[in-house]
């Protein structure tokens, strides 16, 4: 069993562009048709974020400004429920809190690379530190099951209550990994 | 696509009659993301003494750091990118060092913009062999999530049948696996569908 969500739009609302050839189906006499949207560029999804759709695009371009200089494929990221609601050119990073999507920032952008880049994490971490809330973090590593990840880079040190899941990389490794990837302009 | 700073190192090596095939995140990035902004290349054994006293000797080049079968340099045309120069002797198993460095460049590599890079197979033999292995474990793992095939994990353990570095590499291989395990279905989207073809 799983929950999942659907988007529909009031009476009154704008509807999509038809670039984006949402709508599904609208049911008689009903004053909401159900739409899903096709996401296939960055003003896609800024159009659906300005619909109050939670998604997000996440590009390499902010990790590398955030003190990670790397290059990958964005990556939509949804609420898990919300996954079959949206048609998405971009690859999809599944996410089980929507509010981490509303507004992300360096916490959530930790917690997100954590699912595909742990490495990248702690180097973002690292770098970030002034802006790394423990308690923050400690509710985005829970939130998202990621002790795992997070124990393997030795997020505990930034938010110790963080539960031991698996065993951490050792010390020397990560600190090669951030001496081997200096900022940019560094 | 080549990278400015690897056509840099490719310029500054073939200036010294230097043979390199470029390997780690440079060879990696011509199909898959990558973090790294140096350029690493191998050397055969017997001709990584005089590489590096060449080098040494360029007025384009600095050493950076010096220490065994690693020799970091700066060069100036690649704009503060490091050129580490590895000895391919640390990774030939029972072969000897220049048989190893021929295989590699022949076998296990290809060409693109008249320069020579080990496959992504490769890459993952030679990171899985060095004492920093965990670490690069985890960037194999990133590797797959962003669209590499986990099969290639099978090329890794052939490699390492040829060149007889499987006590070594087996149970690192064994660690990758375990990692893929927990990595969510949904994130391997591109690189299951390709296993089921």
């Amino acid at each position: 069993m799983r929950l999942e969500t659907r988007l529909f739009r009031d009476a009154g609302e704008r509807p999509f562009p038809p670039r984006m050839d949402a709508r599904v189906r609208r049911t008689r006499g009903r004053p909401r048709a159900e739409y899903r949207p096709a996401v296939r560029s960055p003003r896609d999804v800024e159009l659906l974020r300005r619909h109050r759709v939670p998604a997000f695009l996440l590009t390499s371009d902010w990790v590398s400004r955030s003190g990670y200089p790397v290059s990958f494929r964005p990556w939509l990221i949804l609420p898990e429920r919300l996954v079959d609601g949206v048609e998405s050119g971009f690859r999809v990073l599944p996410v089980r809190d929507e509010e981490a999507v509303r507004s992300p920032g360096i916490v959530e952008l930790v917690s997100f690379l954590l699912r595909f880049d742990p490495l990248a994490a702690r180097v973002v971490a690292v770098r970030n530190r002034s802006s790394m809330d423990p308690a923050e973090l400690y509710r985005r590593v829970r939130n998202e099951g990621l002790e795992g990840p997070a124990t393997r880079v030795r997020l505990q040190q930034f938010s110790p209550r963080i539960p031991r899941v698996g065993r951490p990389l050792p010390q020397d490794e990560l600190r090669w990994i951030e001496r081997n990837n200096p900022p940019l302009g560094s | 696509m080549t990278e400015p700073t690897v056509e840099a190192a490719a310029r500054v090596l073939r200036r010294h009659g230097i043979r390199f095939v470029v390997v780690g995140g440079q060879a990696i990035a011509q199909s898959a993301a990558t973090a790294t902004r140096d350029v690493d290349v191998m050397i055969s054994t017997d001709e990584y003494g005089r590489a590096v006293a060449a080098l040494s000797a360029d007025p384009e080049a600095t050493v950076a750091i010096e220490g065994g079968a690693v020799t970091r340099f700066g060069v100036k045309a690649m704009g503060g990118a490091p050129l580490d120069l590895i000895d391919a002797g640390v990774f030939c198993g029972t072969h000897s060092p220049s048989e190893f460095f021929t295989i590699l460049a022949t076998e296990y590599s290809f060409e693109r913009d008249e320069i020579r890079y080990v496959n992504p197979a490769a890459v993952w033999y030679t990171r899985l062999l060095t004492k920093r292995w965990r670490a690069y474990a985890e960037k194999i793992v990133t590797n797959i999530i962003d669209g590499l095939d986990p099969k290639l994990l099978e090329d890794v353990e052939r490699m390492a049948h040829r060149f007889g570095t499987e006590s070594s590499l087996g149970p690192r291989l064994a660690y990758v696996r375990e990692r893929l395990q927990d990595v969510p279905e949904a994130l391997l989207g591109s690189s299951r569908r390709r296993e089921a073809d």
